[in-house]
């Protein structure tokens, strides 16, 4: 038997596997500008507040995530005049990204991120890239580096967090 | 300025950016996840900013899609230790191994230079002279293991001594990264303007009238100079100004004047290709792709001259500029010729 939450969530399991990235960078595009960004991550809060905690606090990162692009996604097909539920949300979503004027955001802004990134310790970016660009886990960038996982993790959040400020200064 | 504000936000991105290295590692335990959520109910600010931080969390996975940043490299600099850096246990991806190996010659090319100077005290070891084409650009690696960046239409001499490493912008732009030795300064010298430092990064760019200075990291040392005065000593002249990073000094006249730089990303922009402007006038928009292309941009009014832009564009492709200025109705459709593209202003 399943049940509506458990088919919704299975939904949002499919999303994310078969989208990844693109999810976020398609969620990124909406969480950009001011006022719309602020609405969103207020619709996202109020969804997340009515939520119960035991089925959020299972995986809560893809939970928020997808909660965030159900929003987004569903503002869009209000503003079409239609709401639906079905597969073809994927198929819409995914076609979503393919705008090529988000496209071309997407590139300068990783351009930008690049001369950001630059501009951190060598430590820092090192463990940024072993991990998001080369894939390797906390553990094997602490044996790599001679380093405890706690203080990687550091270097990471160190790292994403100056990133993001510098980003955003200069949007 | 809110500083109080921006501090309570920038706390906030600490927060955030520490849970989601936390979450993304394969055990979260059932604690974690529970302060998570709490974390997050508390304010909708939260949850915004955590959400934008996995945005760029995901972009971080992209920034080098072509794989040009070494690790090898990037720790040896932390390390100061180049040779250890080819015997390193982890294996690299092949492009890297074979980026390393060639650092390693690099590293024994060095020494074999430093047993040489021991020897040959007080001769010139290395003099060399490098220039770029308009639109081209290139990266030098030195002896002593900086590397300097040639901008578009640059040319530069380099002489390496056992005292002292100069280096002469002839004309052009180039940024460089300077390897620590306290026993060798390094000095850049630009028309009458000198930077002079020991292991940092800045960035030197001449013009018709003025040289401007900009320190990327570290300190550089600036004075205006009598060349053949200077020639004799390695010594910074008493009068230089230290200048820190994220400033930039413009030796012009007698004055050195220095100001903060607000985007240190859009200065050294060129080295990825790329110009970036942010709110500058039209004209000098106009000049920064005129540097990099035979194909010349002719403001035709100069009403036009004062419009301001931002963005990011390919230095090569000032056809992007053209097309852009066009969509945004600033001008009238471009004339374009065999080596100028005329621009008027929209009527």
């Amino acid at each position: 038997m399943q049940t509506e939450p458990d088919r919704r969530e299975r939904w949002f399991q499919d999303l994310v596997a078969n989208v990844g990235g693109d999810l976020l960078r398609f969620l990124r595009s909406r969480l950009r500008h001011g006022d719309v960004a602020q609405d969103l991550a207020q619709e996202v809060y109020l969804r997340l507040l009515r939520m119960d905690d035991v089925g959020l606090i299972r995986n809560p990162r893809s939970f928020v995530i997808h909660l965030a692009a159900h929003a987004a996604h569903e503002w869009r097909m209000l503003a079409r005049n239609r709401l639906q539920h079905s597969e073809e949300e994927l198929q819409q979503l995914i076609a979503e990204f393919a705008d090529p004027a988000d496209l071309l955001e997407e590139n300068d802004r990783l351009h930008e991120l690049r001369q950001v990134l630059a501009t951190l310790s060598p430590k820092c970016q090192a463990v940024l890239l072993m991990h998001r660009r080369d894939g390797m886990t906390y553990q094997e960038i602490a044996e790599r580096m001679q380093l405890s996982v706690a203080m990687v993790k550091k270097y990471m959040a160190k790292g994403l967090a100056a990133c993001h400020k510098q980003m955003d200064g200069e949007e | 300025m809110d500083s109080a504000r921006d501090k309570a936000a920038e706390a906030v991105i600490d927060e955030a950016s520490q849970w989601v290295v936390r979450l993304s590692s394969p055990d979260v335990s059932m604690e974690e996840r529970r302060a998570f959520v709490a974390w997050l109910k508390r304010s909708p600010v939260h949850l915004g900013e955590y959400l934008r931080l996995e945005c760029t969390w995901a972009e971080l996975a992209d920034v080098d899609r072509s794989r040009t940043l070494n690790i090898e490299e990037l720790l040896a600099v932390e390390e100061g230790n180049v040779v250890e850096l080819a015997l390193g246990a982890a294996a690299p991806p092949p492009l890297v191994k074979r980026r390393s190996s060639r650092h390693f010659g690099a590293a024994i090319a060095a020494c074999a230079v430093l047993a040489l100077a021991a020897f040959f005290s007080f001769q010139t070891l290395v003099a060399g002279r490098y220039a770029t084409d308009i639109g081209e650009q290139r990266t030098i690696r030195l002896d002593d293991g900086s590397t300097v960046a040639l901008n578009t239409n640059t040319a530069i001499r380099v002489e390496l001594t056992d005292t002292l490493r100069r280096v002469d912008l002839v004309r052009g732009e180039a940024l460089f990264n300077v390897a620590r030795d306290p026993a060798r300064p390094f000095r850049v010298l630009s028309d009458r303007a000198i930077a002079q430092a020991v292991g940092t990064s800045f960035l030197v760019r001449r013009n018709a009238d003025d040289t401007v200075v900009t320190v990327i990291e570290g300190q550089v040392a600036v004075a205006r100079v009598d060349q053949i005065r200077l020639a004799a000593t390695v010594d910074v002249p008493a009068n230089a100004l230290h200048v820190s990073a994220g400033m930039r000094a413009d030796v012009a006249s007698e004055e050195i004047q220095t100001t903060p730089v607000s985007n240190l990303a859009a200065v050294t922009a060129w080295k990825t290709g790329r110009l970036m402007f942010e709110g500058q006038p039209l004209s000098e928009v106009v000049a920064e792709f005129n540097r990099y292309n035979q194909k010349q941009i002719v403001l035709e009014d100069s009403a036009l001259s004062a419009e301001q832009l931002s963005g990011v564009f390919d230095a090569n492709d000032p056809q992007a500029l053209v097309r852009f200025l066009e969509r945004a109705n600033v001008i009238e459709p471009a004339q374009v010729n065999n080596d100028t593209i005329v621009l008027t202003p929209r009527r």
